[in-house]
C-alpha cells in the first residue's frame, strides 16, 4: 500500500507540476488569470491525435510520435502567442476582461475541436509500451516517461527563470511591473514569452500524459481547474510554491484514492484548498501582498 | 467604441460570413441520412407529396453526439423503408412519414436542461411534429417529458433506461400514458440480467478453470444509477455464495493513472470476476489499463462505450475479452434483426448504436399503430400501441415488444432481453452464451474466450 | 397619511420626469414590447423569453456582487442551485404554495451566501474566485454522489404554475421587481458604501465603515436574488438536478452581465436576452452553432469592454438628440 501511494502520488504530482507551473508564472508576471490554460492541453492533445496518421509511413512509433509531438507543440505555442497578442494584450488592464476573454477562448477551442473533429472520446496509443514493476507495484511504463519528463522540464524552466536574461526579466516584471518598464524591459514581450512558456509546459503535459489516456473536447476545463487549485494552494505566482503544491496535492489525491475511497478524490483536494484559503489565504509560499 | 473598432468588427463579421458561405458551397453532397436539425426530411416519399399527407415524427436527442446521430440514422432508415414500401394508409388515403429533429444538448457534460425544454417546445409548436421519439439523459428527459405530456403527444423513449418514467405511467395514467419505452430494457431488468449472467459465468468458470470462483469485484462510476445496481449486486451475490472483495466507485473524471491504481487494488483483493458498471469514457481507460496490468480476473458487466464498433480501435485492442451488455448484435434476435443490421451497415458503414435500433423500431411501431388505429389522434394511437401484448407482440429489430403495465419493455427470453457480447481476440464482437438464462442459446455466435495472455491464470 | 401622499406624488413626479428622458422612454418602450410577447401566442418564443428573464435576474445578482461590491464570484451557481433545489423540494415534498417555496428557497440561498461569504471575506481577486468556485464544486459533488433530494436524477414532475403565458407574466413581474429593487439598493446609501469598499477597502475601513458587515450584506442580497432566479428556473422547467450547480451557470451569469455591461444591473437584461436568443437562433446550425456562438462572444468581449448596452444607448441618444434638435 505504501509503495503504491508513493509511486502514484509521484505520478500525480509530476502531472500537476507541469499543469500548474505555467499558470502560476503567467499570473505572477502579468496578473493574467488565464482560463484558457487548459485549452492548450486540449489543442496539443488533439493536434497529436490528428497529425499522427499523416506520419503513418514512419514505422517506428516512438519516432513518429516524437515528430508529431514536436509539430503539435510548435503549433500550440504559436497559437498561444497569437491569442496573447490579439486578445489578451489589449484587455490586460481589466481583470474581469481577461477572465472573460480567456474563458471565451477556452470555450471556443472546445467547440472548435468538437466541430473539426467529433464529440467522441478518443485514445492515443502510449509511446512507451508495456508495464514496469517497481517496488513490487506494476504500472504503465508511460507514467515513467511522465515523471521523468516532468522532472526534467520543471528543472529546466526553473533554471531558465533563474539564470537566463529573459528569465531574469520575467522575474523583474513579476516583482515590480512599473520599475521593470522603467529600466527598459519590454514588458509586453516578456508577458508574451511567459504565456508561450506556459503553453509549452502544459503542451508537454499533453504530450506525456494524453497518450494512454482518453481525450475529449471538454477535457481542458479539468486541467484548468487542477492548475488553478494547485496554484492557489502553492501561492499565486510562486514557482517553488507551485511545485511543492503539486506534489502535496498529488499525494493527497492518491492517499484519498487508496485509503478512503476514489469517490472522494475529487472533493478532498477542493476541501484541502478551501481550508488552505481560510487558514493561509496567500498559499503555501505566496507573497503576502498578492492576496 | 471607436469607429475604427466598429469597422474592425464589421470586417471580421464579413470575413467570417464569406468563409461560411464558401465553406458551405464546398461541402460535399451529404451522405445518406446526414443529420439535419430543424428541417423536415421525407426520405423515400414521392416528390411533391403535399404536406397534409406527411406524418411528421420529431426526434428529441443530443443531435450532435453519437446518441442523437444513432437515433436519426435508425429512424431515417426506417422512414425510408416505410415510405418506399408505399407509406401507410389511413382512411383510404396514403400518408408518408417525415422526420424533423431538435438538439436537446443533453449529452453535454455541462448539462443545461433548459435547452431540452426549449427544443421540445420548438419541435411541438414550431416544427409541428405529430409524434415524438428520442431521449437519452434521464435528468434532461425528466424535464422535457413534462412539456411533451402537457401537449398529449406520444413519446417513444429510445435511450433512457431509468425505471421512473414507466412508474409515472402507472401512477398517473391519464397524464403519462403517452410515454412508451422501446429501448433499452429498464435499469432493474438490466441489473437482474447482469446478476443472472454472473451466476452463469461463475458456474462456467468453475467448470473450465477448476478454481473455486467466489471473489467478485465491482468497478463503477460514482453516480446514482450505478449505486442502485451496486446495492442490488451486493445484496444478491452473497446469497449465491459469492463475495464482493472490492467495490471501486470512481469519480467520472478519473484518468489513466487512476485506473492503474484501481486495477492494482482489485487484483490485490484477489478478484476472479470484475463487474464494470460504466457509461462514460472511463471504459476506455479501464480496458487499456486492464490489458496492460493483466489482472487475474475476467470482466463482465456494463460498459456503454464498448457498444461502439470503434471501441476496439480506440482501446488499441485493449478491450479484448471484455463481456458487455448490449441490446442488439448481428444475430437472430428476431427475424428482422439481421436484415436491419446489414441494411444499416450498408448505408452508414458503421454498426447501429442502441438508440438507432430503438428509433428504427419506434418508427415501425408508429406505422403499425397508426394504421391499426386508422387515426392520428394521440389517444387512439396509444390504444393501438397498447395492442402490443404478450399475445401479439410487436416484432422489431431489437426484440419482440410486449408492454408491461407501465408501457415498459417486458423482459424475458421470449420478448425483450439484452445480449452479452464479448470482444474476442480477433477484434470481433460475438454474442456469448448465457446458459439459456437470459436468452436462448440458439442466437449465440461464439463461445466465451478467456484471456490468452502468456502466463495468465485466474486468481486462486 | 399626508406625508405618504406627498411622497407618492413626488415619486410619481420623479417617475414622470424619468419617463420623459431618453433612457426612461427606451426602458418603458422595451418593457411594453416585452409584455406584448405572449399576445403573439407564440409558445416557443415565450418559453425562450421566460428563460432569458430568469437568467436576467441571475446575471443582475452577479453584477450586484461583482460590479458594485467588487466581490467577483465564480461560484454563483451555488446560490442558484440551492434555491432551485429547496424550492422544488418544498413544492414536491412539503406541498407548500409555490410562492412560499420560492421565498423559502431564497432564504436558503441567503443562508448559503453567508456560509460562503463569511469564510471568503478575507479573500480577493483570484483567491476569492477560486474560493467561491470551490464551494460550488463541493456542493455540486455532494448532490451528484449523494442520494438525498433525488440523487443524480434530482426532483422532477413539479406542478406547472399555469400555461406558458401565465408563467411569462409571473416571471416578468419577478424580473422587473428584482431589477428595480437591486437598482434602488445600489443607488441608495448602501450602494455608495459598497462602491467605496470596492474602490478602496482600506480607505473605507479607515473612514469607519464596517466593511465586514457590508460585504456580507452584499453577499446576502446577491445570494437572495440568485436564489429567486434559481427557484423560478426550477418552477419553470418543473425539474431540478445536480447540474444546476455546475460552473457553467456561474459563467452564464458572468458572461451575460459582461455582454450587457457590468456595473449597470440593467445591462444584465440585455446580456441575458442576447445570449439566450442568439443561442436559440443558432440552433439549426447544429455542431457549428456553438462555434459561431463562441466566436461572437470573443468579438463582443474583445471589442466592447463596457458591454453592449451603454455604448449602443449612447449612440442612440446621439441620434435621438439630433432628431429632437431639428
Amino acid at each position: 500500500m505504501i509503495e503504491e501511494i508513493l509511486i502514484y502520488g509521484m505520478v500525480q504530482g509530476s502531472l500537476l507540476a507541469l499543469l500548474a507551473l505555467g499558470f502560476s508564472l503567467v499570473y505572477g508576471v502579468g496578473g493574467i488569470l488565464n482560463l484558457a490554460h487548459g485549452a492548450f492541453y486540449l489543442i496539443t492533445a488533439y493536434l497529436i491525435y490528428w497529425i499522427l496518421p499523416y506520419f503513418i509511413f514512419i514505422d517506428n512509433y516512438l519516432l513518429r510520435f516524437g515528430i508529431t509531438a514536436a509539430i503539435s507543440l510548435v503549433i500550440a505555442v504559436v497559437i498561444s502567442a497569437v491569442t496573447y497578442l490579439g486578445l489578451m494584450e489589449p484587455l490586460k488592464e481589466s481583470h474581469i476582461g481577461i477572465v472573460l476573454i480567456t474563458f471565451a477562448l477556452a470555450f471556443f477551442f472546445e467547440q472548435f475541436v468538437k466541430f473539426v473533429g467529433d464529440p467522441k472520446t478518443h485514445f492515443i496509443i502510449p509511446f512507451v509500451p508495456g508495464t514496469v514493476t517497481f517496488l513490487g507495484v506494476t504500472f504503465p511504463a508511460q507514467l515513467v516517461a511522465l515523471v521523468v519528463g516532468s522532472l526534467i522540464l520543471v528543472t529546466l524552466v526553473t533554471l531558465f527563470i533563474n539564470r537566463s536574461t529573459i528569465g531574469k526579466s520575467i522575474r523583474a516584471v513579476s516583482q515590480d511591473f512599473e520599475a521593470a518598464q522603467l529600466v527598459g524591459i519590454n514588458t509586453n514581450m516578456i508577458l508574451m514569452a511567459t504565456v508561450m512558456i506556459s503553453a509549452l509546459l502544459i503542451g508537454f503535459a499533453a504530450v506525456l500524459y494524453a497518450p494512454g489516456n482518453f481525450i475529449r473536447p471538454n477535457m481542458g476545463w479539468r486541467y484548468l481547474l487542477l492548475a488553478f487549485s494547485v496554484t492557489i494552494f502553492g501561492g499565486m505566482g510562486s514557482i517553488p510554491g507551485s511545485i511543492a503544491g503539486s506534489f502535496i496535492m498529488g499525494y493527497a489525491t492518491t492517499i484519498t484514492d487508496f485509503l478512503i475511497s476514489p469517490t472522494f478524490s475529487v472533493i478532498i483536494p477542493i476541501v484541502v484548498i478551501l481550508v488552505m484559503l481560510l487558514v493561509r489565504p496567500q498559499g503555501l509560499l505566496g507573497k503576502k501582498e498578492l492576496y | 467604441m471607436e469607429s475604427k473598432q466598429i469597422a474592425a468588427i464589421v470586417v471580421i463579421v464579413v470575413i467570417i460570413g464569406a468563409i461560411a458561405v464558401v465553406g458551405f458551397m464546398f461541402i460535399p453532397t451529404a451522405p445518406y441520412g446526414a443529420v439535419k436539425i430543424g428541417q423536415l426530411v421525407t426520405p423515400g416519399a414521392p416528390a411533391g407529396t403535399d404536406s397534409d399527407h406527411i406524418v411528421v415524427v420529431g426526434i428529441l436527442d443530443p443531435m450532435t453526439e453519437i446518441q442523437g446521430e444513432g437515433a436519426w440514422y435508425g429512424s431515417y432508415l426506417a422512414c425510408d423503408e416505410i415510405n418506399t414500401a408505399g407509406g401507410i394508409t389511413v382512411g383510404g388515403e396514403t400518408y408518408y412519414f417525415g422526420l424533423i429533429s431538435e438538439d436537446t444538448s443533453e449529452a453535454d457534460t455541462d448539462l443545461d436542461i433548459s435547452k431540452g425544454t426549449a427544443a421540445a417546445t420548438k419541435i411541438i409548436t414550431e416544427d409541428n411534429a405529430q409524434f415524438l421519439l428520442g431521449g437519452f439523459r434521464t435528468e434532461s428527459l425528466l424535464a422535457y417529458v413534462e412539456t411533451v405530456m402537457d401537449e398529449d403527444m406520444i413519446f417513444i423513449d429510445t435511450g433512457a433506461s431509468t425505471d421512473s418514467f414507466c412508474q409515472n405511467v402507472i401512477d398517473d395514467y391519464a397524464r403519462y400514458k403517452y410515454f412508451f419505452r422501446a429501448m433499452p430494457i429498464n435499469s432493474t431488468s438490466l441489473a437482474s440480467s447482469l446478476l443472472r449472467y454472473i451466476l452463469y459465468l461463475d458456474g462456467y468458470l468453475t467448470a473450465v478453470t477448476g478454481a473455486n470462483i467466489t471473489k467478485v469485484a465491482i468497478i463503477r462510476e460514482a453516480l446514482d444509477w450505478t449505486a442502485g445496481m451496486d446495492l442490488f449486486l451486493n445484496g444478491y451475490l452473497p446469497l449465491y455464495g459469492m463475495e464482493v472483495v472490492a467495490d471501486v466507485a470512481y469519480p467520472i473524471t478519473a484518468e489513466a493513472t487512476d485506473f492503474a491504481t484501481y486495477w492494482s487494488q482489485i487484483d490485490a483483493a484477489g478478484a476472479q470476476i470484475t463487474i464494470p458498471i460504466i457509461s462514460a469514457q472511463g471504459g476506455i481507460l479501464m480496458m487499456t489499463q486492464y490489458a496492460q496490468a493483466q489482472p487475474g480476473c475476467v470482466l463482465a458487466g456494463i460498459d456503454v462505450m464498448s457498444q461502439l464498433d470503434s471501441y476496439w480501435g480506440e482501446t488499441g485492442g485493449g478491450c479484448a475479452y471484455e463481456v458487455v451488455l448490449q441490446s442488439t448484435l448481428r444475430t437472430n434476435k428476431t427475424t428482422k434483426t439481421v436484415a436491419f443490421w446489414d441494411a444499416f451497415l450498408n448505408h452508414y458503414n458503421s454498426e447501429p448504436l442502441y438508440t438507432a435500433v430503438g428509433s428504427y423500431d419506434a418508427m415501425y411501431m408508429y406505422a403499425q399503430a397508426i394504421e391499426s388505429a386508422q387515426s392520428f389522434v394521440s389517444d387512439d394511437v396509444v390504444t393501438a400501441m397498447e395492442g402490443f401484448t404478450r399475445a401479439s407482440p410487436f416484432i422489431g429489430a431489437g426484440g419482440r415488444v410486449a408492454w408491461t403495465l407501465g408501457h415498459d419493455l417486458l423482459e424475458s427470453p421470449d420478448y425483450s432481453y439484452t445480449l452479452f457480447c464479448q470482444w474476442q481476440d480477433d477484434g470481433t464482437k460475438q454474442c456469448v452464451s448465457s446458459g439459456g438464462l437470459i436468452y436462448p442459446d440458439s442466437i449465440v455466435t461464439a463461445s466465451l474466450q478467456l484471456p490468452q495472455w502468456t502466463g495468465w491464470s485466474i486468481n486462486p | 397619511m399626508m406625508g405618504l401622499q406627498v411622497d407618492m406624488q413626488s415619486l410619481i413626479g420623479r417617475f414622470m420626469v424619468w419617463a420623459k428622458t431618453f433612457r426612461g422612454s427606451i426602458t418603458l418602450l422595451s418593457l411594453f414590447g416585452l409584455l406584448l410577447v405572449p399576445v403573439t401566442g407564440n409558445v416557443y418564443l415565450s418559453t425562450i423569453i421566460v428563460t432569458a428573464m430568469i437568467y436576467s435576474i441571475f446575471a443582475a445578482s452577479w453584477d450586484f456582487l461583482a460590479g458594485f461590491a467588487g466581490q467577483v464570484s465564480f461560484g454563483h451557481a451555488a446560490f442558484f442551485g440551492i434555491s432551485a433545489y429547496f424550492t422544488a423540494a418544498f413544492v414536491e415534498f412539503v406541498g407548500v404554495h409555490w410562492i412560499v417555496a420560492l421565498f423559502i428557497g431564497g432564504g436558503y440561498a441567503i443562508i448559503f451566501s453567508l456560509l460562503i461569504g463569511i469564510p471568503c471575506l478575507r479573500l480577493k481577486g483570484p483567491y476569492l474566485a477560486l474560493g467561491t468556485l470551490a464551494f460550488s464544486l463541493i456542493i455540486w459533488n455532494l448532490f451528484l454522489t449523494g442520494t438525498w433530494l433525488g440523487g443524480t436524477e434530482g426532483i422532477s414532475g413539479l406542478p406547472r404554475l399555469g400555461n406558458i403565458f401565465v408563467v411569462f407574466y409571473i416571471v416578468a413581474s419577478f424580473m422587473v421587481a428584482s431589477l428595480i429593487i437591486m437598482r434602488a439598493i445600489v443607488d441608495s446609501r448602501l450602494g455608495t458604501i459598497l462602491k467605496a469598499i470596492r474602490d478602496d477597502e482600506t480607505c473605507a475601513d479607515a473612514s469607519g465603515i464596517n466593511t465586514t458587515t457590508y460585504k456580507l450584506i452584499a453577499f446576502m442580497i446577491s445570494g437572495f436574488f440568485a436564489g429567486i432566479a434559481g427557484g423560478l428556473f426550477a418552477l419553470h422547467l418543473t425539474a431540478v438536478n445536480p447540474a444546476v450547480y455546475q460552473t457553467l451557470y456561474s459563467f452564464y451569469a458572468i458572461i451575460m452581465a459582461a455582454i450587457g455591461g457590468m456595473v449597470t444591473i440593467y445591462g444584465s437584461v440585455i446580456g441575458a436576452f442576447l445570449f439566450t436568443v442568439l443561442s436559440e437562433l443558432l440552433r439549426p446550425l447544429a455542431a457549428a452553432s456553438l462555434l459561431i456562438f463562441a466566436t461572437i462572444l470573443i468579438l463582443i468581449i474583445r471589442f466592447a469592454e463596457e458591454g453592449v448596452m451603454n455604448p449602443v444607448l449612447e449612440r442612440l441618444q446621439d441620434v435621438w438628440d439630433l432628431i429632437r434638435r431639428r
